[in-house]
């Protein structure tokens, strides 16, 4: 038996053109079969499973709007990162099942709570293995506060904490303990551990939602006089918490998860209350003591090596290019110059991320394909050789030359004064969005002296070796200066993760621009439920960018997905106008409604004008759900009916226009292919993009389309519902379909209308 | 923003999933199926591959503003679930649970020739059967590239691996099967 040609074997499986019948008959055959495995019935989702995880998922996302990107990227460097995310998700589903318990998707059935126990209010009742309640007479516990509720967890017997009666319970492992308003979360669980280490078993063995170096894994805390460790300096400060608290022989959790950002203060207060009050079986002498700050903690994670050892000056290489991999690792070139000599170029970018979602795909200085043979230009640092002599280069920009103009292939996005000098600024693109860190004394060359003043006007004298983080673009060469956007210092340590991540604490935002503060009528309220309130301001050479963030409030506010502005114009007192370049935004759920943080930028110019005007409308995304009753009497597959049914997206009608019961190829025999269709565009001016639809009391059904595309040209969206099977004894009649998500963007042209004084 | 629909790229909708639930449901119901039946090969139960289903996609959700845009995103999509079946795997060493379910159902086929459907079901029957004899790895570039219906740049980046080794990889697994099931 011949070895298989590995590049035959992926060509036929890959159908390519290219595959000429290299591959032995039997091979073939083998991999035929293999292509049926998918196809085995033991392998398909159950019906109604695809559905009731979507649901799951789009609850998610409501509740938590804006992913908490910062939070999930300070974890750890890329796959560590989804790793420990997972493991933290794994914490809350897996790990806490006990070898005796029910598996988790048996526990449909409620749980208890003290609404449907017997017993007066100050009864606790909860999670146990068994769905019954766990109850706490008045004589064994506090009274609770006034609203409140105790509660125990089955897991974490002796441990007693109270929450506001509104916080609802969700029936999981453990339990969830609910805010209904915002979505924010609670749970409580502990894990048995005697050993002396407990701190090191936090950190190795109980699968925390995080990485963190030992160094950073300390004592922090006290509650009820109990050892703890607040995870809030790092990691945790705008979106999630973990508290762990030495308990006797084991270790308690305390997680919170913010349904909101920014998070609700009266919910941080709910926590410190919550924690304050909490009753140890082992006694509740000592007090509780958080860290200072835990509210607001603010970390960045840095993704580079903490030091970058370079073996030579800067240098320029000219050559064609021989490899170039992006992507998938490794994320490396090879370059071979005129005289022969190969290079490796390292691509791999190193980057800063900070408490909020930046643009990844839209930023990434990197190009991913280049074809080789094509001629570059590499500037970097030689940083030593690969292990068969190949010198390696650290680049800090790779550009080639088009027809007619230079084009950056790649920018390293950070550069590290502690390795390379600010001279290399000069080498990156003008236009060229770049992180510098290094020590105040080298960092504040690069400021002019208004902007020096404006640091150190915000923080008080900075020492000459206080560690500093600026990004900004480049205003000049001789010497290097950078029009700095934003500035960070750190008032902490840092510690290294891996090889190529440091998380560090306290890195503290600081605000050198606007030049100009927005003063005067900042808000403006064209329609009484949607508030526009002017944020900020910046000036650069490059643009203006406004930020304003739209609360929507209201009874619709709940079905708002995001909000952005629409066809804004910037004006000066002179009526001149800057033109609108670009805009970006994200909405999230608000305890008051909805909240939407929009950015815009505009031409530059606008810092010589005395009085700026922003007038604008809004697009708003927004969903809504409704039933539809069918009439099926009569019908059969190929039928098309009129319907005349409406469903509102924020106010606005939709109509439902049209039934059919379709014959569907790719449906079960015997089911039945249901489709509802709506008009792409209404008359009302929504633009659909998403129909699903479920159909009330049947167990079987599909809906592998979950709604259809409204492309360009198309005039109705059509949303496909395939039933296997009615309910028995059932037969064709009226039905309820559900429309569990229509969602759409709709135009509100208000205007809303905001003006400002520019100062100098 | 162009509207969600599903003629967008992974890219596109990955892009806009952020803030956009309808975005990444379009994006899930596009990639659910697989996960589901990665999760399935590698637990052979199906309860527990729903949960492993779920918290794949809860974690992409969670952390979506880590997907860079450098790679693809079923290869982001799968080296979650790798690492939430990885962890579920150790949770299960260290519990000590019983062995799992096994299921061996097989009814469908999709085939419509039946002599070929018999056939084919022979080699497979076989090739599943000796599979849990293979290496870990060769059974994990097996199930990414059949299953998940990864290709060969989507699977290396998975498995933190070289094309070229994925590629060798692939073909000595095969090779390994052929010689259990077929050269007997």
């Amino acid at each position: 038996m011949s070895e298989t040609d590995p590049r035959k074997l992926e060509s036929y499986l890959e159908r390519a053109e290219a595959y000429d019948g290299g591959l032995e008959p039997e091979v073939e055959r083998l991999v035929d079969a293999l292509q049926d495995w998918s196809h085995e019935a033991r392998l398909q989702p159950r019906a109604g499973f695809v559905n009731e995880v979507a649901e799951q998922l789009r609850r998610y996302h409501e509740g938590n709007r804006i992913m908490p990107t910062w939070t999930s990227r300070i974890l750890a460097g890329a796959l560590g990162t989804v790793a420990l995310v997972v493991f933290g998700f794994i914490v809350i589903t897996l790990f806490s099942r006990g070898e005796d318990e029910l598996p988790v998707v048996e526990l449909e059935t409620p749980i208890p709570t003290a609404a449907t126990a017997t017993v007066a209010e100050d009864i606790i009742a909860t999670e146990t293995a068994e769905p019954t309640a766990t109850v706490i007479t008045a004589d064994t516990a506090a009274p609770p506060l006034s609203g409140w509720r105790w509660y125990e967890e089955s897991g974490a017997p002796g441990i007693r904490f109270q929450l506001p009666q509104a916080w609802r319970v969700r029936p999981s492992r453990p339990a969830r303990y609910q805010a209904t308003d915002t979505g924010s979360i609670i749970e409580v669980q502990a894990f048995d551990y005697a050993g002396p280490d407990w701190l090191s078993w936090v950190q190795n063995e109980s699968q925390p939602g995080y990485s963190l170096a030992d160094g950073l894994v300390r004592e922090n805390a006290l509650v009820r006089g109990r050892p703890a460790f607040q995870l809030i300096e790092v990691g945790s400060g705008s979106y999630t918490m973990e508290l762990y608290v030495r308990d006797e022989g084991r270790v308690v959790r305390f997680f919170f998860q913010s349904g909101t950002l920014p998070r609700s203060e009266d919910e941080m207060d709910i926590l410190a209350t919550m924690l304050e009050t909490a009753q140890f079986a082992g006694g509740n002498e000592g007090e509780t003591r958080l860290p200072d700050g835990w509210q607001d903690g603010y970390t960045l994670t840095v993704y580079t090596p903490e030091q970058l050892e370079f073996t030579g000056d800067l240098q320029t290489i000219t050559g064609t290019v021989e490899t170039w991999q992006m992507g998938p690792p490794p994320n490396e070139a090879t370059v071979v110059d005129a005289g022969g000599a190969r290079y490796l170029i390292d691509l791999q970018s190193h980057y800063i991320f900070e408490g909020h979602p930046i643009a990844y795909l839209a930023g990434l200085p990197v190009r991913f394909e280049v074809e080789p043979g094509r001629s570059i230009m590499v500037k970097g640092f030689p940083s030593g050789e690969t292990p068969d002599g190949t010198p390696r280069i650290y680049p800090l920009v790779v550009e080639t030359h088009g027809a007619e103009e230079q084009v950056i292939l790649f920018y390293q996005p950070l550069l590290d004064l502690y390795s390379a000098s600010a001279r290399a600024l000069a080498e990156y693109p003008v236009s060229a969005s770049v992180y510098v860190r290094g020590p105040w004394e080298l960092v504040a060359l690069l400021f002019d002296s208004e902007q020096e003043e404006s640091v150190t006007d915000g923080i008080g004298e900075l020492g000459a070796n206080t560690e500093l983080l600026v990004r900004g673009t480049l205003a000049g060469t001789e010497p290097p200066r950078l029009n700095v956007s934003e500035l960070y210092y750190l008032d902490g340590a840092c510690a290294t993760v891996t090889s190529d991540v440091q998380q560090c604490q306290y890195y503290h935002p600081l605000r050198t621009q606007p030049a100009s503060s927005p003063t005067g009528n900042t808000d403006s309220s064209a329609q009484p439920e949607i508030t526009l309130t002017l944020q900020d301001v910046s000036y650069t050479q490059d643009e203006t960018t406004v930020s304003v963030q739209i609360e929507i409030a209201g009874d619709r506010a709940g079905n708002v997905i995001g909000a952005s502005l629409a066809r804004p114009t910037l004006v000066d007192e002179q009526g001149n106008q800057y033109e609108w370049r670009a805009g970006s935004g994200n909405g999230q759920a608000a305890p008051s409604g909805h909240l939407s943080q929009t950015s815009d930028s505009f031409q530059p110019g606008a810092l010589g004008a005395e009085m700026l005007t922003l007038q604008t409308g809004l697009d708003l995304t927004a969903k809504a759900s409704s039933t539809v009753t069918l009439d099926l009497r009569g019908q059969q597959p190929g039928d098309r009916w009129s319907l005349d049914q409406t469903v509102e997206i924020f106010g606005l009608p939709v109509p439902i226009v049209e039934a059919a019961l379709a014959a569907d190829p790719g449906a079960p025999p015997g089911s039945l292919s249901l489709q509802l269709v709506a008009p792409c565009v209404s008359d009302a001016g929504v633009q659909l993009f998403y129909l699903e639809l479920m159909a009330e009391g049947v167990e079987r059904q599909y809906d592998g389309r979950g709604g259809n595309a409204c492309g360009d040209g198309q005039e109705s969206m059509v949303s496909t519902l395939i039933i296997e099977a009615l309910p028995d004894g059932r037969g064709p009649g009226e039905m309820e379909i559900v429309i569990l998500q229509l969602a759409g963007r709709l135009h509100l042209p208000g205007p809303w209308e905001v003006s400002w004084e520019v100062d100098e | 923003m162009a509207l969600t629909n599903e003629t967008q790229t992974d890219a596109v909708l990955i892009a806009a999933a952020r803030e956009d639930a309808a975005a990444f449901d379009l994006l899930y119901r596009r990639y659910v199926t697989r996960v589901y039946r990665y999760c399935c090969s590698r637990t052979n139960n199906a309860q527990v591959a729903e949960d492993l289903t779920a918290q794949s996609f809860l974690a992409a959700l969670e952390g979506i503003g880590r997907f860079r845009g450098n790679g693809s995103v079923a290869a982001w999509l799968f080296g979650i679930a790798a690492n939430v079946c990885k962890g579920y795997y150790r949770y299960q060493k260290r519990h000590q649970q019983a062995p799992l379910e096994t299921v061996s159902e097989r009814t469908d086929m999709h085939t419509p020739d039946l002599e070929r459907r018999i056939y084919r079901q022979g080699i497979l029957d076989c090739a599943l059967r000796v599979m849990p004899e293979l290496s870990e790895e060769r059974q994990e570039v097996l199930r990414l590239r059949f299953l998940a219906g990864l290709d060969t740049a989507e699977t290396a980046a998975v498995m933190g691996k070289r094309r070229g080794a994925v590629r060798k990889l692939l073909s000595r697994a095969v090779d390994d099967l052929r010689k259990r099931c077929l050269d007997e």
